[in-house]
């Protein structure tokens, strides 16, 4: 059920296009035939097993991989042709991003601007993640949550249109979760595209406009979260177990409050 | 200006590198601990004497005093005339000149054999005129049954006095280089490489080549650092001797420190982790480090093995700066090591080149 590659869901002209896209590594198409669009600030979720090859469908689109054939393109310019221009307008956090030892937070962020030519000031990004008392600090003394945290600030450097997020929230805890979900929908609310991959149901069910579903290298669904559920549930399926009003997450979030950690 | 990336990442790296402890003591601490290590012990002591002859009288009893000195083990002999002797000598190339005048064995006759030693080295010294001494002996009672037809002038020459000292920093200078050219770099890249921060760095429009630039401009700085500081310590603290253009023996460090870093680059490039570089870089850099002439004279070496030795790019780097501060050479006196080293750099980066991954 697959939609036609141009169609978005709130009709907004795609900043991403990626068609008939092919990746193969030794024995294994590890991405078969992509094809899908996203709308200029939409949030889009690449779902799928590990091994389905979304991770590297995201890398091909954010201009860190080759594709062996077919096209993508953002804002209008083929990744495949010119990588650098594409790098220079997107952010990318990886599944696990580490940066240069004996730096401190405020001169890699700096860093990196100079990279995307432009002077940083580093202050309000770390705040936006929660990491302004820690500017001093280099980014090896950080703990999990906080490394996390600074790979989102880094990502935000250059003002970035598309925002790529590979497993945004994996290994997080409930309170630094929903954390990414508020700078997720805060991005969406600036205007920005968000495209992430992730595991979670909930997460994609809470942040996506629309999701694709993929495994063994293909989209096999396409479609907005409630559309897939109301599909799901039109051909007949019923939980085995009743859904109640409050989920076991939000009893933790009860007891342990919603204010992040690891400060 | 400063915002541009290849100068914003070296200004970072140089920033980076100078908070790594373990980076600043093996680049200065170790280094200076080996100068100071060997420069006490002086194995200068150890080697052979040299010793210069001049023969003014070319007959058959110099011919045969000359082939009497040259089966003497200790001794090493070159020939010349008078002057070019001297002057070899006051260079500190030789211990010890023995001057056989014209009338050398002439029948009967007394002469007098002029030795010029070496007034700074005279233990040295006293060795090469005692040989002599008995040289002259045996000869004198051979020729008559009595001693004394012959006799032995002996005349300290000021020299220039070149010690042990003068022998080892250029070889710690060039050891230095070649140990932060290999590990730094290949260090470094794995490393990163290992942690993702390669990956990372590849996801923004970064040139992958203003990364290598500015690593590169980075280790040049601190291995010319290294060679004022090394050079600094033997001149000041153990009285070396710094003949030659301070700025050509920069000039060579940079060089050579060019040469090491495209090694390390292809160590680096052909190693997937630290546990492989590490063995790599140091099967490359452990046999350079006792046979390029760093601490003892290639001279000890074997034949062949000195042949072979010629062209290890450390010797290369070792021989020129030790040729500019111990003989005061230029650059241009020291080309045939500078092309040496010239060529390792194309032959070393072709390697890097071809090995060195990003991923």
């Amino acid at each position: 059920m697959t939609l036609p590659a141009s169609q978005t869901d709130n009709g907004a002209a795609p900043i991403i296009v990626v068609a008939d896209l092919r990746k193969r590594y030794g024995d294994i198409q590890a991405v078969d035939g992509v094809s899908f669009s996203v709308g200029k600030g939409e949030v889009f979720a690449l779902l799928g097993p590990n091994g389905s090859g979304k991770t590297t469908t995201v890398e091909i689109v954010e201009g860190m991989r080759t594709a062996d054939s077919g096209t993508a393109t953002v804002a209008g310019i083929d990744v495949g042709k010119n990588a650098r221009a594409v790098k220079q307008i997107i952010g990318v956090q990886l599944q696990s991003s580490a940066f240069f030892e004996h730096l401190r937070l405020s001169e890699l962020l700096m860093m990196l601007g100079s990279i995307y030519g432009i002077r940083v000031d580093p202050e309000p990004l770390l705040d936006a993640v929660e990491l302004l008392d820690r500017k001093a600090s280099s980014f090896r003394t950080l703990s999990g949550g906080q490394k996390q945290r600074f790979a989102i600030a880094a990502s935000l450097v250059n003002d970035p249109a598309v925002i790529f997020l590979d497993e945004p929230t994996t290994g997080l805890d409930p309170q630094a979760r929903r954390h990414m979900w508020e700078l997720a929908l805060r991005w969406k609310a600036e205007g920005r595209t968000v495209m992430l991959t992730t595991h979670y149901m909930e997460e994609a069910e809470e942040l996506c406009d629309r999701v694709a579903v993929m495994d063994q290298g293909r989209i096999i669904a396409l479609d907005s979260p409630a559309a897939l559920i109301d599909d799901l549930i039109g051909r007949g399926f019923q939980r085995t177990q009743q859904v109640r009003s409050a989920t076991l997450e939000d009893v933790f979030l009860d007891l342990t409050g919603r204010s992040l950690r690891e400060m | 200006m400063l915002r541009r990336p290849e100068i914003y990442l070296t200004w970072s790296s140089v920033k980076m590198w100078s908070r790594d402890r373990a980076s600043l003591f093996w680049t200065f601490f170790l280094p200076l601990v080996i100068m100071v290590i060997f420069g006490l012990l002086n194995f200068g002591e150890l080697g052979k004497l040299d010793v210069g002859i001049v023969d003014q009288a070319r007959n058959e009893t110099s011919d045969g005093f000359i082939e009497r000195l040259t089966g003497v083990a200790a001794l090493r002999i070159e020939h010349g005339d008078a002057a070019a002797e001297r002057a070899a000598l006051v260079n500190g190339e030789r211990d010890l000149v023995i001057i056989l005048p014209p009338d050398f064995g002439a029948d009967g006759q007394p002469s007098i054999v002029q030795s010029l030693y070496h007034a700074g080295r005279a233990s040295e010294s006293q060795v090469g005129l005692n040989i002599l001494q008995s040289a002259v002996d045996e000869m004198n009672f051979a020729i008559t049954g009595a001693p004394r037809v012959v006799t032995l002038a002996r005349q300290p020459v000021e020299a220039r006095n070149l010690g042990y000292i003068d022998f080892l920093m250029p070889g710690v200078i060039g050891m230095s280089i070649m140990q932060l050219g290999l590990f730094s770099v290949a260090f470094s890249f794995v490393t990163m490489k290992r942690e993702g921060v390669l990956r990372r760095l590849l996801a923004t429009p970064l040139n992958p080549t203003t990364l290598l630039i500015a690593q590169v401009f980075t280790r040049l700085l601190v291995v010319l650092l290294q060679t004022i500081i090394l050079a600094a310590v033997a001149v000041f603290v153990f009285g070396a001797e710094f003949a030659g253009n301070f700025f050509a023996v920069l000039l060579a460090s940079a060089l050579g420190g060019g040469v090491f870093l495209a090694l390390g680059f292809a160590v680096s490039g052909w190693s997937r982790s630290e546990q492989q570089a590490a063995p790599l870089a140091n099967i490359v850099s452990l046999p350079m480090m006792f046979l390029s002439g760093v601490f003892f004279s290639r001279d000890v070496l074997p034949h062949a093995l000195q042949v072979v030795t010629d062209y290890l790019p450390l010797t290369f780097l070792v021989e020129a700066i030790r040729g500019m501060t111990v003989q005061g050479d230029s650059v241009i006196a020291q080309w045939p090591n500078f092309l040496g080293m010239a060529v390792w750099l194309v032959v070393a980066f072709i390697i890097a080149n071809r090995t060195f991954r990003w991923e």
